[in-house]
């Protein structure tokens, strides 16, 4: 009672204020409690919280209602763990007694019937650490001896198991040693309590068990992992694994993911899981991403001065979904309400309660994009304008502001209310003398959300002619790319959210995402060219992908503890780096049975003992010959596949970095150095272009790039490793992705030569590049030979209107484009009609399809830039309007149809689906020129109001006139227009019928087919 | 609809000239069934009709003498459209009405329990397509299906057993068929085919009536 009126009232300000945020920007409320929290006890049917008060020998009773502790009660000292019956009869409060002579031991424990109030004391010989109430009525008991099941009415203990004695602490212990860093130990059931898990600490090691009430079953192991996991235990409802800290580990002390970048913690740290949804609340302590070194193993400087978040991940594969900013830090049990919408969590105070069911209605703001791509190109050097939405993922109203640090960069409106447009204008000139690709962090801010926003990127790239390459935007941490043998895909890692992500190799269009498990590091492709395998930073897994159908196979388990960030294969092995977390050595090198998805450690690597840098890669030799290993410290090693054992390891260098590849031809590459066969410096490749990038085989030749500074343009060359020279260095449009541009990993396959030898990946600053195959040939000038409108392919072309330009040597890759606004620069190439850019949709190397600018009209010239120069100027006329239809309807197996379209039906219009008298016919159309109001070129057309045809257009069937409703752009579209018209009642029937579209005395004339009713 | 209001009336005047003799009234169904027409172009060859379908109707008849007798009837008739081609067939929905008068030469006399008669008559028919157009109907090659409707003169002819089951009730089984040219409105055929002009539609049915 002493603090209830008070704690009572602050809850419900912080309610008030979660529920209507202002500025506290916080998610929670927190219940203080004058004391140390120890655990929690969640008793929903007399609608109370059990708080053990450690330092006050408290049980404090909290109202779930309204947050306020109006009743404690008083226990024997330090209450440790406390765990309710589920009949809810029982509240089984655990002492800690482990004190210092020349004071008395107090281990035991209280039982309290809460029906009647009655307490029975048993007292226990070792110190009872935790608790939990089991399926069955009995008491699951973790003392540091041992693990008893306690009888609550009878009183009878049994010893399951027993273990050699935890260096548990003692009291009193040093300030500030908080509970949960004394008591050291949770244990956690499934929501029907059929299977509990439990860990406990000794300091060093850690106990770990799963007990399955229903079977009887208990097992048992220790472990050791680094940096320590904490016992913050959340059981998954199915009872097959449990996360403890920052490990998921499942029911035989496997290692499935592990929470990127976490670090060490002693008290900081939470975990509760909503099967249901398949998400995972917690909280864990990071390291700063940008300051991680090679491998998130780090357990360097603790975090507590980090500001406390609760992370929404995906269960399985622990993906962030959101990051919310809390009141405190959360310090030990969390639980979920049996709606799965509250979570109650020991916390710096006391408890936090959390409304997890409610977070929509609660203040966020989030960007729909990760990246702004902005490209200038040589074409235009006007002001370029994009647009980003901003909203609240709940749907609601949030305050934003948006910041960007960098001249020439103006945001507008630069602050606002949720849902909003921004409109991102950069002046090119302001980036003339930076030629690659600019990567500058917007900052979004809000003063009441409570969600930490996304990171955003806005990329500005400002090529010049002789740069060559396409820049496809990819947001997120890339990390890996490798090209299929026998498929038109190849695959980059997304590592920042698990993924990969499958291209077509043709259009370089993303096709498929592949699920993986936890901070995906490095691919190979089996020797049948049949799977995918994605080894993984955090996860004891190898995943396996077939290729044919992109489906995942029954991954590969790797020995306890060993993530395997590398793999390769040759003809004998397949070999896999792992981190290991368990182990004395930090890595080792573990050989793959791909049959039947295990691997186990090397015992040795020939002659040379099993402990490398986890921070190393592997590269398999196309031909299976052989594997490379490399390691950041300079150590290199190969595996030679005929011997089947490591042949070679050499420390030539105080480090690498930078690309790395082996050849079919007994020749290797890391960083800038070659190598021959026995991994001997052959030659040193130039640095004068820049730091070494990516570096892949083809043949017996090499490509490679390499990158002053990642703002800067990097440079292609090819490589003739019998003589270590480049040759014919290119520019390329923007830096390839080097070490220290994402600063996870000092070696990087970055560079892909795509297998039927059409194009070059290569990952960049933005995502990545194509550049076409011959990308150092002499390229001819291009040629316009004909200009028409892209709907019916005849001449007539207004302002406005989409076009198709014919010619040759048009463009080096074929390329179609999404981005909105259109770019003014496709591939390589751009277009200009009297000096003004042309958005483009589509390019290649006879067509380019874009859209007129609204601002001309009567006799132009059209130009084409590409690499090879610039093109003749090609004269043509542009009408005031010139409409003509589409002819890219389908109908079954019919291609090429007008899109002429029944309103009744909303069916193409043909001869098996014929006009009605008084049918609304749709007609979709380009050219009908200047639009009220008008819209910019390259720009989707606004859908409130909608952009209405200056000049009217008429329409007659058969002769007869027709009434025309609308006339105008379509919403959303990129050029193009909708005519609404309705047949009139006396329309001449006939299987062809002629329907003219008439505008200012241009035409176009379709046949049709009309009926009678 | 002005052709049909016409014909109606003529039907019923005819009707009207013997009132004063024996009449008969009855109802009944059957099956229609539609051989259909040949399709033929330069893309092949096909058959374009319609699918068989039920009948029912209803008469008035006036014994006119013992031999003779007239008769007014209406059928309606659900039969899908239909074009077939090799192992392929499209249909699309449709239903027809029938009006018709036919004169009945009995070869029994009137009182006579059983009766053999054969009738010839003329009317009219109109077929509906009902079906949802589509923007791909399959075999559209031949022809295409249309939701509107054809009003096509018709001649009839037909046999058939009369039998009394007990005074003045009688059980009436016929076979019928109706020939109308193809109504290439609803079935319209594509360009480059042809089609067959004649349209059978063969109705077995069977009627009870009441004479009085």
């Amino acid at each position: 009672m002493r603090n209830g009126v008070l704690i009572s009232v602050m809850l419900a300000v912080a309610l008030t204020s979660a529920v209507t945020p202002s500025h506290a920007a916080t998610f929670g409320a927190v219940v203080p409690i004058g004391g140390h929290a120890s655990d929690i006890a969640l008793d929903e049917s007399r609608g109370v919280l059990y708080i053990a008060n450690f330092t006050a020998n408290r049980i404090e009773v909290m109202s779930l209602a309204d947050g306020s502790i109006n009743t404690s009660m008083n226990v024997a000292a330090q209450p440790g763990a406390i765990s309710i019956s589920p009949d809810n009869q029982f509240l089984l409060v655990a002492h800690f007694g482990n004190v210092k002579t020349p004071a008395t031991g107090t281990n035991a424990l209280t039982l309290i019937n809460l029906n009647d109030g009655t307490r029975q004391t048993f007292t226990t010989g070792d110190t009872p650490l935790g608790l939990a109430f089991l399926a069955d009525g009995t008491a699951m008991v973790v003392t540091s001896s041992s693990l008893l099941q306690f009888d609550p009415v009878s009183g009878l203990v049994n010893v399951l198991t027993t273990f050699a004695a935890l260096a548990t602490q003692q009291i009193p212990a040093k300030t500030p040693t908080f509970p949960t860093q004394i008591i050291l130990a949770q244990v956690e059931t499934t929501p029907d309590r059929t299977v509990a898990y439990g860990v406990a600490d000794d300091g060093s090691s850690q106990a770990f068990f799963r007990y399955d009430v229903r079977k009887g079953t208990l097992y048992a192991g220790g472990f050791i992992t680094g940096p320590k996991a904490l016992p913050r235990l959340a059981v998954a409802a199915d009872g097959s694994w449990t996360m403890v800290g920052q490990y998921k580990l499942d029911s035989t002390l496997r290692f499935p993911n592990q929470f990127p970048n976490s670090i060490a913690s002693v008290n900081i740290g939470a975990n509760a899981v909503d099967s249901k949804k398949g998400i995972l609340y917690s909280q864990i302590l990071t390291i700063d991403p940008s300051k991680s070194s090679s491998s998130s193993s780090s357990s360097s400087s603790p975090a507590a001065s980090q500001p406390p978040v609760l992370y929404l991940l995906d269960a399985d594969n622990l993906t962030i979904r959101d990051t919310l900013s809390l009141p405190e830090n959360l310090t030990g049990r969390a639980v979920l309400n049996a709606n799965l919408d509250t979570l109650y969590a020991v916390s710096d105070s006391g408890v936090t309660v959390m409304p997890v069911g409610r977070i929509n209605q609660f203040h966020r703001v989030n960007a729909t994009q990760s990246d702004v791509l902005v490209s200038g190109n040589f074409c235009d050097r006007n002001v370029i304008v994009q647009t980003l939405t901003i909203t609240d993922p709940g749907g609601g109203n949030t305050d934003f502001a948006i910041n960007v640090n960098q001249t020439g960069v103006t945001i507008s409106p630069s602050s606002g209310i949720t849902p909003a447009t921004v409109q991102v204008r950069v002046d090119p000139n302001s980036f003339q003398n930076q030629n690659g690709t600019v990567a500058i962090p917007m900052t979004i801010s809000s003063g009441t959300a409570i969600n930490i926003p996304k990171p955003l990127r806005l990329l500005v790239n400002n090529r010049n002619p002789d740069q060559r390459g396409t820049v496809i935007n990819v947001p997120g941490t890339l990390v890996d790319v490798l090209p299929d043998p026998k498929r038109n895909h190849f695959y980059v890692i997304r590592q920042d959210l698990n993924q990969v992500l499958v291209f077509d190799s043709t259009t370089f269009s993303q096709v498929a995402t592949l699920r993986t498990g936890t901070t995906p590091t490095g691919m190979a492709i089996t020797m049948d060219q049949q799977y995918l395998l994605v080894g993984h930073d955090n996860s004891q897994f190898i995943f396996v992908f077939d290729l044919d159908t992109l489906a995942a196979q029954t991954p590969i388990e790797m020995p306890s503890g060993h993530y395997p960030r590398q793999v390769a294969v040759s003809g004998k092995a397949m070999l896999s780096l792992v981190r290991d977390i368990t182990g004395d050595a930090p890595g080792a090198i573990d050989r793959i049975d791909f049959a039947n998805r295990k691997a186990t450690e090397l015992p040795t690597l020939g002659v040379y003992v099993n402990n490398v840098d986890p921070g190393g890669v592997l590269a398999g030799a196309p031909n299976g010959g052989t594997i490379l290993a490399a390691m950041p410290d300079g150590t290199v090693m190969l595996y030679d596949a005929n011997a089947d054992t490591f042949t070679i390891a050499r420390k030539d260098y105080t480090a690498l970095s930078g690309g790395f590849a082996a050849s079919s031809y007994n020749t290797y590459v890391v960083g800038q150095y070659l190598l021959n066969a026995s991994l001997v410096t052959q030659g040193t490749l130039e640095t004068s272009t820049g730091t070494a990038a990516g570096f892949a085989f083809v043949d017996t030749t090499g490509l490679r790039t390499t990158t002053p500074a990642s703002a800067s343009p990097g440079v292609i060359q090819r490589v003739d490793p019998s003589v270590s020279l480049g040759i014919r260095p290119t520019r390329m449009v923007e830096s390839p992705l080097t070490p220290t541009t994402i600063a996870t990993t000092p070696l990087l396959r970055s560079l892909a030569p795509l297998f039927d030898h059409s194009a070059v990946i290569s990952l960049s600053v933005s995502g990545f590049m194509v550049l076409p195959w011959s990308y150092d040939a002499a390229v001819a000038p291009p040629k316009i030979s004909s200009i028409v409108n892209a709907a019916d392919g005849t001449k007539p072309v207004a302002p406005g209107g989409l076009i198709s330009v014919y010619g040759q040597q048009m463009s080096p890759v074929n390329m179609a484009t999404s981005q909105i606004p259109l770019p003014t620069a496709l591939g390589e190439s751009c277009l200009t009609v009297n000096g003004l850019p042309v958005p483009m949709l589509f390019v290649s190397s006879s067509q380019i399809n874009g859209q007129l600018p609204f601002n001309v009209s009567g006799n132009a010239t059209m130009t084409l830039r590409t690499p090879g120069g610039i093109s003749d100027n090609f004269n043509f006329s542009i009408f005031t309007a010139a409409p003509s239809i589409f002819r890219s309807g389908t109908a079954g197996p019919e291609t090429g149809l007008a899109t002429i379209y029944r309103a009744d039906n909303n069916q193409l219009v043909t001869p098996t689906n014929p006009l009605h008298p008084n049918d609304e016919v749709i007609i979709y159309a380009t050219g009908l020129g200047l639009t009220q109001p008008s819209v910019d070129a390259g720009l989707p057309s606004p859908s409130d109001p909608l952009g209405v045809a200056l000049i009217v257009p008429q329409l007659t069937l058969g002769g007869v006139p027709m009434t025309v409703d609308f006339a105008g752009l379509v919403a959303g579209e990129v050029g193009v227009y909708q005519i609404n018209a309705r047949v009139p009642a006396k329309a001449p029937q006939g299987l062809s019928i002629p329907l003219v579209v008439n505008q200012s005395g241009v035409g176009t004339t379709l046949s049709v087919r009309v009926v009678n009713n | 609809m002005r052709k049909i209001q016409l014909s109606v009336l003529l039907l019923a005047a005819a009707g009207t000239t013997c009132f004063a003799q024996q009449w008969e009234f009855g109802g009944g169904g059957g099956a229609s069934f539609l051989p259909g027409v040949p399709v033929s172009g330069a893309i092949g060859s096909a058959t374009a009709g319609f699918q068989a379908g039920v009948s029912a109707g209803a008469f008035a008849g006036q014994n006119l003498y013992n031999h003779l007798s007239g008769e007014i009837h209406y059928a309606f008739q659900q039969s899908n459209l239909k074009l077939q081609s090799g192992g392929s067939e499209a249909t699309f929905s449709g239903v027809a009405h029938v009006l018709h008068y036919d004169l009945v030469y009995h070869t029994n006399k009137k009182d006579s329990r059983t009766q053999y008669y054969v009738s010839g008559g003329a009317g009219l028919k109109i077929f509906r397509g009902t079906g949802a157009e589509q923007a791909y109907q399959p075999l559209s090659q031949f022809g295409y299906f249309t939701k509107t409707q054809a009003l096509k003169p018709m001649a009839t002819f037909a046999v058939g057993v009369r039998y009394a089951l007990r005074p003045r009730v009688y059980l009436r089984t016929e076979f019928r068929d109706y020939i109308t040219a193809f109504p290439t409105d609803l079935i319209t055929p594509a360009p480059g085919t042809k089609y067959g002009s004649l349209l059978n539609d063969f109705v077995p049915m069977i009627t009870l009536s009441y004479e009085y």
